[in-house]
């Protein structure tokens, strides 16, 4: 028995006291995959803070418009050309084609041509610079689809697990109607009654991810909801509600966490999905599904208008997917192999 | 195990029930004028009016509930009225009967669109999932039994990419690197359609002689006629059969990959599972070739998730199908679907989900029975 105490007490004695946050960190950070995953997203969040001035458009005009055309804009702007824009006859651009391929000048395109890194589109538009702009619109729209899903599926679950009994029963129910039908077609349904917008698109999906959020904290409700120390924290009087978000929370965040990653992953491509359709409303936002949905006829005449978007969209999906993972080898120890 | 099936088929009534209330009301909440989305935004008002009744579109939606032109009203006075007489109930009546209703658009019954378009959608989705199947499982099995080695890390590294990227672009960058990159060479492709111009598959009914043929077995010989691949195959037209299936070569890659990635994932997370077992070692320690120690013995067991995964697919095939349809310009129901959704073709849209509704409902039943098959503790009660 001793020999085994032993190093046990010599470890207690010289390690620094594991917080659960660093060890958590520390178990997140040991996994391949998920540090690059981890990578990727740093790298697409920047792309997309440093994207330059903010652009959007209003009935097709611009709003907050790009700097004028050879002048610098000010700080670190990734983009090279207003992504709204169509660049015929502006000054600076002669030579320039519809749908014409990368020209780099450093790669020996020659200096006649104008710059574009990856080539122009169909509209006569910088394609960098629409990629670029398209990190802006992907990444939070998974974050907003999967946080609209998380918040109304962790709601309907906790009600459904702590009230147990009929509730239980109906709202488990209209789960199944939801989960027996491929998410997919329910988006499209859902996206074209709300209206088609990019905003919709983003609620359809969300609205199609509910059950999985909503069995994970049920289940986790159940689990926990007779154990000692929620009938400790009953005792002392804790109301229902403090009980369901101090005590029964918790123990169903690891398993919201890595089903959440693993699902912004999916619903980026549902969204892209959703605008490929073409339910997505204005074509002019520099979204990745629509870029491809516009151009998809030019695939033999001008593949770079359809493929470059298109790997922009497995990047990002790669990224969220192989941090999902690696939260899951993390976080649970039953799951690692 | 009758009473099992019996028991589940009548517990997924409800769960139907529940799909054809929820794809009908959304359909019916699409905003504007239904009207005028059809017959276009200079319809009269008396062709308007005309178009409503002959459709039953005066009629309450659901008890209450109606919809005059664009606008959605609620009267409450006239919830008991309607409560039996409005548009949700005179469907599920005309269901029960059989009858899925008219294309506005096409002025067609929705049961002969239907009979057109789900075999192309059936025979692509087989395809996808055998492809899938037939690919994910060696290479999760030899990935989980060469752990890390580089057969392990790049057919993992290439899961991750399949899960990772839209069947979309997908389709579209298999369909340029073989239509375009490789045309003229033996393997190019087609990028779209089932078949070539000037090559037909003849349809069972005439290549047997039964073109007088009525009722439910000509329903049944021209659903199977549509399913062009099959159809070639058992009359013997192999020239049809060689081209449906360079046309299917594309579409299904694209539509199985994703399918294709996770089957692999299972299958080597189970077989490193279960290599770690009692009865694997005991088994090698008998001094059994190591090749039935995994094939027989580990592999047995490794499967049985899988077998579940393989069922749980069906869903994203179903969803992949609307992409690669659209991707590929194959009409089939996906497609159709996203069609009719644009287009307000009401019986359309909820005759279509209806029967992918039935379909996953039943697949799903029947992946949960041959688990018991494939997995004898497994007792279905």
């Amino acid at each position: 028995m001793s020999t085994i105490t032993a190093p046990v007490a010599d470890t207690l004695l010289t390690d620094k006291p594991a917080s659960l946050w660093r060890d958590t960190a520390g178990n997140i950070l040991r996994q391949r995959s998920a540090v690059v995953g981890l990578s990727v997203l740093v790298f697409l969040v920047i792309v997309a803070a440093f994207a330059g001035p903010s652009v959007s458009t209003v009935n097709g005009a611009l709003v907050d418009s790009w700097p004028p055309v050879g002048t610098q804009p000010g700080g670190i702007h990734i983009a090279t050309h207003d992504p709204t824009l169509s660049l015929l006859g502006q000054p600076g651009e002669e030579g320039l084609q519809r749908r014409g391929g990368p020209c780099i000048h450093a790669l020996g395109c020659p200096a006649t041509q104008p710059e574009h890194l990856f080539g122009t589109d169909g509209n006569f538009r910088d394609l960098f610079s629409r990629v670029v702009y398209g990190t802006r619109v992907s990444v939070p729209s998974g974050f907003g689809a999967i946080g609209v899903a998380i918040i109304i599926g962790t709601i309907i679950g906790a009600i459904a697990g702590y009230a147990g009994g009929k509730l239980d029963n109906v709202l488990m129910r209209i789960m199944d109607v939801l989960l027996a039908f491929p998410s997919f077609l329910l988006a499209i349904v859902i996206t074209v009654a709300l209206g088609k917008t990019l905003f919709n698109a983003l609620l359809a999906v969300g609205i199609v991810g509910i059950p999985v959020y909503a069995r994970i904290v049920r289940a986790s409700v159940l689990s926990v909801r007779e154990s000692e120390f929620v009938t400790a924290s009953r005792a002392l009087g804790e109301s229902s509600l403090g009980i369901l978000i101090r005590r029964v929370m918790p123990n169903s965040l690891t398993p919201l966490i890595v089903a959440g990653t693993l699902g912004i992953g999916g619903a980026v491509l549902e969204i892209a999905g959703l605008a490929f359709i073409g339910v997505t409303g204005d074509i002019s936002i520099p979204e990745w599904g629509s870029m491809i949905s516009i151009e998809r006829g030019q695939l033999f005449s001008a593949p770079h208008v359809v493929i470059i978007p298109g790997l922009a969209i497995t990047l990002t999906v790669l990224g969220f997917n192989l941090l999902g993972d690696g939260l899951r080898d993390a976080l649970d120890p039953r799951l690692n192999r | 195990m009758t009473r099992y099936i019996l028991r589940r088929l009548l517990l997924s009534i409800p769960v139907l029930f529940g799909i054809v209330f929820v794809v009908f009301t959304t359909a019916r909440l699409i905003p504007g004028d239904p009207c005028r989305a059809i017959l276009g935004e200079r319809a009269t008002d008396a062709t308007c009016n005309e178009f409503i009744k002959r459709y039953g579109l005066d009629k309450a939606i659901l008890p209450g509930l109606f919809r005059d032109g664009a606008e959605l009203t609620f009267t409450p006075a006239r919830v008991i009225p309607t409560l039996v007489d409005n548009q949700f109930f005179g469907y599920l009546g005309q269901v029960a009967r059989g009858d899925l209703g008219q294309s506005i658009k096409q002025s067609r019954p929705v049961t002969t669109m239907l009979i057109e378009r789900l075999p192309t959608t059936i025979e692509l989705s087989v395809l996808a999932l055998i492809f899938a199947v037939i690919v994910g499982i060696p290479l999760g099995l030899i990935s989980g039994y060469r752990r890390n080695s580089s057969v392990d890390v790049g057919s993992m590294a290439f899961a991750n990419l399949g899960v990772s990227m839209p069947v979309f672009v997908l389709g579209l960058v298999l369909a340029y690197v073989f239509a375009v990159a490789l045309k003229g060479t033996p393997i190019a492709l087609p990028p779209s359609g089932r078949l070539s111009t000037g090559v037909e598959v003849i349809p069972l009914v005439k290549v047997w002689g039964l073109t007088t043929l009525t009722g439910p077995l000509r329903v049944l010989l021209d659903f199977l006629s549509g399913i062009y691949t099959f159809t070639a195959l058992i009359t013997g037209q192999w020239r049809a059969l060689g081209d449906a299936l360079r046309h299917l070569v594309l579409p299904a890659i694209a539509l199985g990959t994703i399918p294709l990635a996770i089957i692999a994932r299972i299958t080597r997370s189970s077989l490193l599972d279960v290599l770690g077992q009692d009865y694997v070692r005991t088994a090698r320690a008998k001094g059994v070739r190591e090749r039935s120690v995994i094939l027989q013995h580990a592999a047995r067991n490794a499967l049985l998730p899988v077998v579940t995964v393989i069922g749980l697919q069906l869903g994203a095939l179903l969803s992949g199908a609307i992409l690669t349809e659209t991707t590929f310009n194959l009409a089939g129901v996906g497609r159709s679907i996203v069609e009719a959704i644009t287009g307000r073709d009401y019986a359309v849209v909820q005759g279509f989900t209806l029967v992918i509704a039935v379909i996953y409902v039943v697949v799903n039943l029947v992946v949960d029975v041959s688990y018991s098959y494939v997995d004898p503790r497994v007792r279905l009660r």
